[in-house]
């Protein structure tokens, strides 16, 4: 190699260094390893210039799909023996978490490897399913083509499949492609479900599931006959190979001819004599014994795939209607709702796990674990699956879900990665890991991903909506809204979508366009809920001030919660905005009726009372002139926490409450200042804005209001008349430290959104006198 | 750019603060060109790739002379730039701070499409898997999201070792590359 001088650099400079050139190319080093190869650099011409020419080759190695995939299939050609340092020690090499807190014992063995894990009391076996050699047994089970059913009975062909995927993959030498992998990539060549599956179409699938068999069929039936006849497809060749068919009579339990059919299949597959000792349980065992059952549970698990979650609540809830045993209908109906719910749900799926295989068992055992607190034991279980079954998209994603919830976004990235390797059209994995990056703060990489998730699933509605949450959190506002809309026009029936769409145009005080996205949403949900259409309009009332109209709205009774089915991770709570809207007004009784009727209702026992309003509640008492209560309610709260509430952040929150109503500004600001450091949420940083402008800090609140104020959160409407005048405080800010062309914009934003607010408002009318007076005296 | 001889970047320090101009001019395009570099692994945005490096320079233009620097100017140049890459990602909001972890470093800035290239790097893949079968296998583990560390363990191998096979699989793409074009 040639320096630019035209003089020869033979060799890098420190040769210790030398080794660390193509893993930094491919980003392999370790932040201290990176940082030592730069410095090296700094003073190694050989090694800069050889990163500098070999940099479009590396970036391909890194980043282009083509050689990826090409890196993928030539790594499939290794002999299985070859590829790691033995198949097998991939199981026995356990990832390095899996070694805390507990050992490890593990035995190889020929045939088959036990890994047995210890931890603490618990002690479970995984027997390994051969997973290498299986790889060489991958089938991808077509949807049936139900040739003589009428349209309702379409059904069939799917549950057929499904019934054959879950049958055959009892065997520890096969591995089956998903069902719902092969519907992404049906809906991806442009194929509906329903369409029918001919030989072309079942290789064209087979080869992009990187299936080595593929197995098609049809269901005829006549009158009292029904038969399943399939053809079995060897892709190395890509000829048929082998056909079945089994018959029966019609009125005979599909599940038997399956189990006939699948013994068919698995003696044409002609596996390795060591499989005749696979456990072959009836289908019916394993799954359930309703067909129709069956059909629901597999229209849940293809609405889930597409995040439509509200259907595919319904669907298992129907799957469990008809057959109250069906493990894993509870197990994917627990992941789509809340968790009070989910939690009893894991226990029935746990309840009824006996028969099933021993994936779907210790996926219910894992989400057991997690639901009962104990991450760590999950987090394990979730590991080990992945050790057990490396081709298995959803376990990765589970991996990931736990790791993001234990607070290390980092690995969970990792893990959705994984997820999204195995499968490249698998939706779930690409949203979460959109919000994954979005989480640790990489905004550029989470829309990218969220445009590949979008590329995947153009028609539908929550990669918009993604895109839309991830934009807001970037402060992007503009785009979030466009993002939304498209959301809304993929399915306009999309709940979310046209609820953040209302809560942005509020925040922007456009208010008829708020009112619009509110009015849909209220014709979505079709009286369902009640008490949601005014607490709706009042909200809108609220934010323009007009208090009035908004206690006329919500009449006389209003519920302490309201849950939407079309939003089911969202709570809205009119009883606090009618309190607010008391305490404005100083009607301080009510108010404090409200807040504790609010706190005493059922609504808190099933999830933790948000410590803010415990601190809004102590504020207002105190306010209203009944300190002593506000202590004594605090106090009393506070022997109630739950185990996951900080009960340092607890204390900060009341306590500083409690200084700012007695006019203790010090004390108030430094206990906010303390819960601001512990939590993100508005009402402590909200506060702690208005402790430092009462005692005279008004460039410090400045900058804290400032903060809030561009902030988009889609939930700060749940702070409703506090959010309302955060423009208000901001204005003071500005204006008492000086900023004085800031504080007119800031006026002018309050009083354009505050344009029809009732008369004698005060915070209205003291920004209209001091706006004139900045306008008059520039 | 104007090219730059052999680097000794310490001596060009010396000769800069001794007075000699042309010396100066050199180092500061050798770390231009390098900070822009090391930036870029860490800082998604162009805006602030350049905001920072702008700005380590000015630092640094205004500070070599001052400060006495008695081990490895270039650890404390770096160390500059460091410093400032962490402050960056640091002021933005929370919700705009960027990993610093070493996953997908790299800015996924395509170089631009050269199919010419890619076809000879696929080429040049498969001549690489007869002689060394585990690379396809390590860069796969690296894109499944496993670390160094893990992709280590489950290869069998000490980290060192990783670095080496991939170090050598390097030496022969890039013997294969070069052979091609010629």
């Amino acid at each position: 190699m040639y320096d630019r001088g035209g003089r020869i650099m033979s060799q890098c400079t420190d040769i210790r260094f030398e080794k660390y050139l193509h893993a930094y190319e491919l980003g392999m080093l370790s932040d201290e390893e990176r940082a030592a190869f730069e410095i090296h650099q700094l003073e190694c011409g050989y090694c800069f210039e050889a990163v500098t020419e070999f940099a479009k080759t590396a970036h391909l190695i890194r980043f282009d799909e083509g050689v990826d995939q090409e890196l993928d299939r030539l790594e499939r050609t290794t002999p299985a023996e070859e590829r790691e340092k033995s198949a097998f020690a991939s199981a026995l090499s356990l990832p390095k978490s899996w070694r805390r807190p507990a050992y490890l014992r593990v035995a190889a063995l020929v045939a088959a490897i036990v890994v047995v894990l210890v931890l603490k009391p618990w002690r479970l076996e995984f027997e390994s399913t051969q997973e290498i050699q299986a790889q060489g047994y991958r089938v991808a089970v077509m949807r049936f083509n139900n040739l003589s059913g009428a349209p309702e009975t379409q059904w069939l062909g799917s549950a057929v499949a499904g019934l054959l995927i879950s049958d055959l993959a009892q065997s520890d030498h096969l591995q089956i492609v998903s069902g719902e992998r092969l519907a992404n990539i049906l809906r991806h060549f442009g194929k509906e479900t329903t369409d029918p599956v001919d030989f072309d179409i079942a290789k064209r699938v087979a080869v992009e599931a990187n299936a080595s068999w593929a197995l098609f069929g049809d269901i005829i039936q006549d009158k009292s006959e029904i038969a399943l006849v399939s053809h079995l497809v060897d892709m190395t060749s890509g000829d048929v190979v082998a056909s079945q068919r089994v018959e029966g009579r019609a009125e005979e339990s599909l599940f038997a001819l399956v189990d006939s059919l699948t013994v068919a299949v698995k003696n044409d597959l002609a596996l390795p004599a060591a499989a005749q000792d696979d456990e072959d349980l009836p289908v019916a065992d394993v799954t359930t014994h309703s067909t129709e059952a069956y059909s629901h549970y597999l229209d849940g698990l293809d609405y889930v795939s597409r995040l439509y979650i509200q259907q595919a609540v319904r669907s298992f809830e129907m799957a469990i209607e008809l057959d109250s045993t069906f493990a894993m209908a509870y197990y994917h109906l627990s992941r789509s709702v809340p968790s009070g719910r989910g939690r009893e749900l894991i226990r029935k799926a746990l309840l009824h796990s006996e028969g099933i295989n021993q994936r779907d068992r210790l996926l219910i055992e894992c989400s057991a674990a997690w639901r009962e607190g104990d991450r760590e034991r999950a987090i394990a279980l979730a590991e080990g699956l992945e050790v057990l079954y490396p081709n298995d998209r959803f376990v990765p994603l589970i991996l990931g879900r736990y790791l993001d919830q234990s607070g290390d976004p980092h690995r969970a990235i990792r893990s959705y990665i994984r997820a999204t390797r195995i499968d490249p059209l698998y939706k779930e994995a690409w949203n979460l890991l959109a919000y994954a990056y979005q989480s640790v703060g990489n905004t550029e990489m989470a829309i990218e991903i969220v445009d590949r998730y979008i590329s995947i699933a153009p028609d539908e509605a929550n990669p918009y909506d993604t895109k839309g949450e991830i934009c807001v959190a970037a402060g992007r506002i503009d785009q979030a809204i466009e993002a939304f809309q498209q959301a809304r026009e993929a399915d306009p029936d999309f709940g979310p979508a046209a609820m953040s769409l209302a809560t942005l145009y509020l925040y922007r005080g456009e208010y008829e366009a708020a009112e619009s996205q509110f009015a849909d949403l209220v014709a979505m949900d079709s009286g369902r809920t009640v008490g949601f259409e005014p607490y709706t309009r009042a909200l809108l009332l609220t934010y323009q001030g007009r208090f009035r109209e908004a206690m006329e709205v919500l009449g006389e009774t209003v519920p302490t919660e309201l849950s939407l089915s079309l939003l089911p991770r969202r709570r809205q709570n009119p009883a606090l905005l009618k309190a607010r809207i008391h305490w404005t007004r100083n009607e301080f009784q009510q108010a404090v009726d409200l807040f504790r009727s609010a706190i005493e209702s059922d609504a808190w026992p099933r999830s933790p009372i948000p410590i803010s309003i415990v601190g809004e509640y102590a504020l207002l008492l105190a306010e209203s002139g009944d300190l002593d209560q506000a202590y004594r309610v605090v106090d009393s709260l506070s022997k109630e926490l739950p185990d996951r509430i900080q009960p340092e952040l607890y204390e900060a929150i009341t306590e500083g409450a409690l200084s700012f109503a007695e006019d203790d500004l010090f004390g108030a600001r430094r206990h906010f200042g303390r819960a601001v450091e512990l939590t993100s949420g508005r009402f402590a940083r909200f506060m702690l804005g208005r402790a430092y402008l009462e005692s005279g800090r008004a460039g410090r609140a400045a900058d804290v209001i400032e903060e809030l104020a561009g902030e988009h959160s889609l939930a700060r409407y749940l702070w409703d008349v506090w959010d309302a005048r955060v423009d208000f405080y901001l204005a003071v800010a500005y204006d008492q430290s000086g900023r004085y062309e800031e504080a007119i914009g800031a006026y002018r934003r309050f009083l354009s959104k505050h344009a029809l607010a009732d008369d004698g408002l005060e915070q209205v009318e003291e920004a209209r006198s001091r706006l004139t007076q900045l306008l008059e005296n520039p | 750019m104007e090219r730059i001889g052999i680097l000794q970047i310490n001596e060009l320090y010396q000769a800069a603060i001794a007075g000699d101009k042309s010396a100066e001019k050199q180092l500061f395009v050798l770390l231009d060109e390098r900070f822009h570099r090391f930036a870029r692994h860490r800082i998604w945005d162009k805006d602030g790739v350049e905001d920072v490096v702008q700005d380590v320079l000015l630092t640094i233009a205004r500070e070599f002379r001052q400060i006495r620097i008695e081990t490895s100017f270039a650890a404390w140049a770096y160390k500059v730039l460091d410093f400032r890459i962490l402050n960056h990602l640091k002021s933005r909001s929370r919700r705009q701070m960027v990993s610093t972890e070493s996953l997908d470093q790299e800015l996924p800035h395509p170089p631009g499409e050269d199919p010419i290239l890619k076809y000879k790097l696929v080429k040049c893949l498969q001549k690489l898997h007869v002689v060394n079968r585990r690379y396809a296998r390590i860069v796969n583990l690296h894109h499944q999201g496993y670390d160094t560390e893990e992709i280590s363990e489950r290869m069998g191998l000490s980290r060192n070792a990783v670095y080496i096979l991939l170090f050598r699989a390097r030496a022969v793409l890039q013997k294969c590359m070069t052979a091609a074009e010629e």
